[in-house]
């Protein structure tokens, strides 16, 4: 120790009152015994105005300073109840905007909140929404009179409605794809002999009506080879040049069809 | 006076008897004044009437023995203090000239040279607030001057026992420093 240093014992023992004798070795002793001198009590009393003063304080409630335990509780319980009433609130505005309240309820706070501008659903079930089947396969409006075979498919074979699909309303028999053979022959290919592509070749460029395009039944597969049309099955293929109906797969004998 | 006598004198002081009044605060009133002197300095007077009124009001409901009392007595004293500089602070400054000013004097020194075994208490009291910081200083003339222990002094300034322990250890090493560096001048 280098006079400077305390243990926990010294510092004990000069805080609680040095001795004489400490005082007389350490001169920290010495000053703090010096300012703990001269502490007796007074020889007079407090000025006559003071005690009565004194005097009177001693009847008045101490409002000033509560008891600090009562005031300890009072912060407490404001703090808890705070706490208590703010989850609640928000507890509650959450299941209100989410509308899982009780319908009775929630018709209750949509009425408040829309009186004041805010947008909360109301207690209402939602309405049930009445699920339709889905349409038919083959029903298609935009391919109306024939079905959809794959690429290739042969004639009268194509697709998920063999032989041709099922026409519009008004689309008389033969026209349809129900006549396989109707199919369409190279240009120039006399009716009737389609050589290699069985059934009557069908223009474009002189497209009787009934067989062109839009035409159920007389469809046209621009891609398809002639006679396996395969978005318009049963219908007579695509040829190109002059065609007459007879050459097309209107002709409900099939002046094509077959190979030569 | 004896501590039996200082506890049956706060039974009279609860039910207003002027006499046990009068003792209680010849008893006490040279501890408060030294303190206050120190915290508040010429104020002292005026902060420790403040004290002792609002004490005898709070004794009705004060339960316990003459270190009971002490302890009850600085915390109101400190309360005290903490609204007296807080009104000063509200105060506008009034500039003082260099000229009016007193000699200076280093961070320990006692007016007139000398060392500290020429200092009167109230000196001694001075010396020991100018040479620590704020809250050592406290801590030691509640532990010295009041004569309250560690825990109470903790439990009077909000502090934990050791927080105390370590403000008042800090304390005397910088006092000793001082005084034993080359002699006692600094102070």
């Amino acid at each position: 120790m280098d006079g400077t240093e305390f243990d926990d014992v010294e510092v004990e023992r000069l805080l609680r009152g040095p001795s004489a004798d400490d005082a007389d070795r350490d001169p920290v002793a010495r000053l703090l015994l010096t300012a703990a001198s001269g502490l007796e009590p007074l020889a007079g009393g407090p000025a006559p105005a003071m005690l009565t003063a004194m005097q009177a304080a001693t009847s008045v409630p101490d409002t000033a300073y509560p008891d600090a335990l009562a005031a300890r509780r009072r912060r407490r319980w404001v703090a808890g109840t705070a706490i208590v009433v703010g989850t609640l609130s928000l507890g509650t505005s959450a299941a209100a905007l989410s509308g899982s309240l009780p319908d009775a309820v929630q018709d209750v706070v949509h009425d408040i909140a829309e009186s004041i501008g805010l947008d909360i659903p109301d207690g209402t079930p939602d309405q049930v929404v009445p699920v339709t089947p889905a349409d038919p396969p083959g029903l298609d409006e935009e391919t109306p009179g024939g079905g959809v075979g794959p690429e290739g498919t042969p004639p009268g074979q194509g697709g998920e409605i063999p032989g041709g699909g099922v026409g519009p309303e008004g689309t008389p028999p033969g026209q349809g794809g129900e006549i396989p053979g109707g199919g369409v022959g190279p240009e120039g290919t006399p009716p009737g002999q389609g050589g290699e592509i069985p059934g009557g070749g069908v223009g474009p460029v002189v497209t009787p009506p009934g067989q062109g395009e839009e035409t159920p039944g007389g469809g046209v597969g621009p891609v398809t080879p002639p006679g396996q049309g395969s978005e318009i099955p049963g219908g007579g293929g695509v040829g190109s040049g002059v065609t007459s109906p007879s050459q097309s797969g209107e002709n409900p004998a099939g002046s094509g069809g077959g190979r030569p | 006076m004896a501590r039996d006598g200082l506890d049956g004198l706060l039974d009279a002081a609860r039910s207003g008897d002027p006499a046990a009044i009068s003792l209680i605060w010849r008893a006490e009133q040279p501890r408060l004044l030294r303190v206050l002197r120190a915290e508040v300095g010429d104020a002292a007077d005026d902060v420790a009437s403040q004290t002792w009124l609002e004490v005898m009001g709070a004794l009705s409901r004060f339960e316990g023995d003459e270190r009971g009392f002490r302890a009850l007595l600085f915390t109101i004293a400190r309360r005290r203090v903490a609204d007296h500089r807080r009104t000063q602070r509200r105060r506008p400054a009034v500039p003082v000239a260099p000229d009016a000013l007193p000699e200076a004097t280093s961070v320990g020194a006692v007016p007139g040279g000398g060392g500290f075994e020429q200092l009167g208490s109230d000196e001694a009291v001075a010396a020991i607030t100018r040479l620590l910081s704020e809250e050592q200083a406290e801590v030691v003339l509640l532990r010295v001057v009041a004569g309250l222990s560690a825990a109470e002094v903790a439990t009077l300034t909000g502090r934990t026992e050791g927080s105390v322990r370590v403000l008042q250890h800090r304390a005397l090493k910088r006092l000793a420093e001082v005084v034993t560096r080359d002699g006692t001048d600094d102070l």
